[in-house]
């Protein structure tokens, strides 16, 4: 078995919040999660990415209390998540409905009271939760008769009405339009400004790429890779460089690179996929040496990339 | 715990109270509780009476006797003596239900009814009526003698209680409105549980629900929401029986029977006492909890609306199996298989209660009773538990029966 240490970040700070530790959950014969490790920093935004199947949700219930885990722990702070301490949480399930007959108000309202919050409290937060996404001319319309846009509205503000101190949200940006996709994005970003710990897991790498300081790419129910984007990249073992113009002498220098592998040529560009231990510094030099470099680009691996890579390979990357 | 609870209580009987099927419940239960105490003397005041004219056929002599015999109960539309085997066609020629063909021979009298309606006809009262003629005929009496000899009296006395008949018939006719009223509450406030929980399930709210509160706060809740609104259903029937009963003014004057069911005013309130009142509410809370935690835990394992006939089919039975149980027990109260049901958990809050409303059962039964179905109540509400808490996040295939049994084992 790893060792702990090797999927914690920022190793050494005081700021942990949420350890995930070895976390394993059979289902019959099914094993979904073998071994699953991370942690999470105070206010950080946190990417749970795999494939479909790759126990992601099945390890985001476990964060939550919904599943106990068969092997394994989660702390919070330290501690053992209880029912009280899950009361300070927030979950967006990537499979999420509404009561059809509640009116907005009373849905939110109820799961504000649901969260804790008194019932002075709940009706405070719910009418600030209405104006924020612009729910105020649909807010004593019951859900059933709401767009699906505004449905999506209504399932936001009842993960967060209470200001929760971790979300947790599950491919929170399926099923959604630009404008939703955005308005979930700008949620976030609020929240996040707040203080609050957000876990995502999305298909959609550009979008977690975007919001998110650390990642955990999980397949077959075990962690691949751990980090942040940058130590992810920095893990990386390859990194594509892109000169133009594509001459017979450049094409010599790059050849030259111990390593290096011709991709395909990207509107004039000529693409190089080199160790990433090469000095580019001195691949530049030698270039400007032999010709008149128009570009010279080193292209870092993007988290899709990354993804993809550590998935179909199947490798562990380690940290 | 119990701060969510009551959370998910108060929402729940917002909830249901704006829903459909409890409204129907409530208000059509309630109406349709005041028409059936008022449709016993109703159909006795506007049934037909063609069916009660008889026409006797016979010897002239004979039919003339026999008609002064039988005016006392039937309309008597005249003789016929010409006609020995009447037709359907003959009676509505003669406007009559009923032809009595009467003949007599060495050992006295025998006699044959022709109806339209065989079933309703009553030969033991239509033999008692006519016993002084049998008497004359048969042991060759004078008619004074024969009238004299027939008049007997059967007097009917409850030996326990030492009740008059009539109290009797209105202990009966109040425990049998209160388990008609028992088994409609709990089987449609279990079913509105369950439907509930297939609800949360179908439109995927359950996880989102379960991620805030304790599930078993959210099954809990839901459980003491519907029990509520049962009782206030309850409130309600009752008052609606005792009023449509206390204001029948048919129930004297026509001749309707004194004690019918789902007549809780007049005479029968004073049948309904403390006792039997207590019992009923005992055992209605009794058999919600039971019934209604087991129809929630089932209905987290469904998935599809279209499982829920299925499931709901296997869950009514034993209900319906206690009905029958508790409709037995009002003839037998202590027939060996209803004692032994009044102890057996979801039976008997049915069966018990009829044995208390109609007979005076051991304090022992009562107590040993009560005891091991409020443990009942505590050991089925750990395995509803368990199997919501996992129900809830199952999707698909309904488990097999090795899965709900593996998982209520824990």
């Amino acid at each position: 078995m790893r060792g702990l240490g090797q999927y914690i970040l920022h190793r050494g700070t005081n700021r942990l919040m949420l350890v995930a530790r070895h976390l394993r959950k059979e289902f019959g014969n099914v094993v979904a999660v073998r071994d699953v490790s991370f942690s999470i920093d105070n206010g950080s935004t946190f990417g749970l990415i795999g494939p479909n199947g790759a126990g992601k949700t099945t390890t985001m219930r476990m964060i939550l209390g919904i599943l106990t885990p068969d092997g394994g722990a989660v702390d919070w702070n330290g501690e053992t998540i209880s029912g009280a301490m899950r009361r300070r949480f927030g979950y967006l399930p990537e499979e999420r409905g509404l009561y059809g007959r509640m009116t907005v108000r009373e849905q939110i309202r109820y799961f504000a009271r649901l969260h804790g919050l008194s019932n002075r409290d709940a009706a405070e937060r719910t009418a600030e939760w209405i104006g924020r996404l612009g729910l105020t001319a649909n807010a004593e319309r019951p859900c059933s008769e709401l767009s699906k846009g505004n449905q999506q509205k209504v399932q936001m503000a009842c993960a967060t009405v209470h200001g929760p101190e971790l979300l947790i949200l599950d491919e929170p940006f399926s099923g959604l339009d630009p404008v939703n996709a955005e308005m979930i994005l700008a949620v976030l970003a609020e929240l996040r400004e707040h203080g609050t710990t957000l876990v995502l897991s999305s298909h959609q790498m550009w979008q977690l790429e975007e919001v998110c300081d650390a990642f955990c790419i999980v397949s077959d129910g075990e962690n691949r890779a751990a980090g942040t984007l940058r130590e992810l990249r920095e893990r990386w073992p390859t990194r594509v460089i892109r000169v133009s113009p594509a001459s017979r002498a450049t094409r010599r220098v790059l050849e030259a690179i111990a390593g290096a592998r011709p991709l395909k040529t990207l509107i004039g560009a000529m693409q190089y996929e080199v160790p990433s231990s090469t000095s580019f510094p001195e691949v530049l030099t030698r270039l400007v040496a032999v010709e008149a470099v128009t570009h010279f680009e080193v292209v870092e691996p993007s988290l899709h990339d990354i993804y993809l890579h550590t998935v179909e390979s199947g490798a562990q990357v380690a940290s | 715990m119990l701060r969510d609870l009551f959370v998910v209580y108060r929402a729940e009987i917002v909830r249901r109270i704006q829903s459909r099927p409890f409204l129907i419940g409530l208000l059509i239960g309630g109406l349709g509780i005041a028409g059936l105490a008022k449709l016993p003397a109703f159909m006795s005041s506007h049934v037909t009476v063609a069916q009660a004219r008889v026409v006797l056929g016979g010897a002239p002599q004979l039919a003339t006797k026999a008609a002064a015999l039988l005016a006392a109960q039937y309309d008597i539309a005249g003789t016929q003596t010409s006609l020995t085997q009447p037709s359907l066609g003959d009676l509505d020629r003669l406007g009559a239900g009923r032809f009595i063909s009467l003949e007599s021979d060495g050992n006295g009298l025998r006699v044959t009814v022709y109806s339209t309606d065989a079933a309703s006809v009553n030969a033991l009262q239509m033999a008692r009526l006519l016993l002084p003629l049998q008497l004359e005929l048969g042991a060759h009496v004078d008619a004074a003698t024969a009238k004299r000899l027939a008049a007997f009296k059967v007097s009917v006395v409850a030996a326990a209680a030492k009740e008059s008949l009539a109290q009797v018939q209105f202990e009966r006719a109040v425990a049998l409105t209160l388990i008609f009223f028992l088994y409609l509450l709990v089987i449609l406030n279990s079913q509105l549980t369950m439907a509930g929980v297939i609800e949360e399930k179908t439109n995927r709210i359950a996880e989102l629900l379960v991620a805030s509160v304790e599930p078993l706060a959210l099954l809990y809740g839901k459980i003491l929401a519907g029990a509520t609104l049962a009782f206030m259903q309850m409130i309600v029937w009752i008052m609606c029986a005792i009023a449509a009963g206390a204001s029948n003014p048919h129930a004297a004057s026509t001749g309707a029977p004194a004690a019918t069911p789902f007549n809780l005013g007049g005479p029968a309130a004073a049948a309904l006492t403390l006792t039997v009142f207590g019992a009923f509410v005992f055992f209605l809370i009794v058999g919600l909890l039971q019934f209604s935690t087991l129809f929630a835990g089932m209905g987290s394992l469904i998935s599809r609306p279209e499982d829920l006939g299925s499931i709901n089919a296997a869950m009514i039975l034993p209900i319906i199996a206690a009905l029958v149980l508790a409709m037995t027990a009002l003839d037998a109260p202590n027939a060996p298989i209803v004692v032994a049901s009044s102890f057996v958990p979801l039976f008997a809050p049915f069966t018990m209660f009829a044995r208390i409303a109609t007979d005076q059962p051991p304090i022992w039964q009562i107590g040993l009773s009560a005891g091991i179905n409020v443990l009942a109540v505590i050991v089925i509400a750990l395995v509803a538990g368990r199997l919501y808490r996992v129900g809830m996040l199952l999707y698909g295939r309904p488990p097999s029966l090795r899965q709900v049994w593996t998982t209520i084992r824990g």
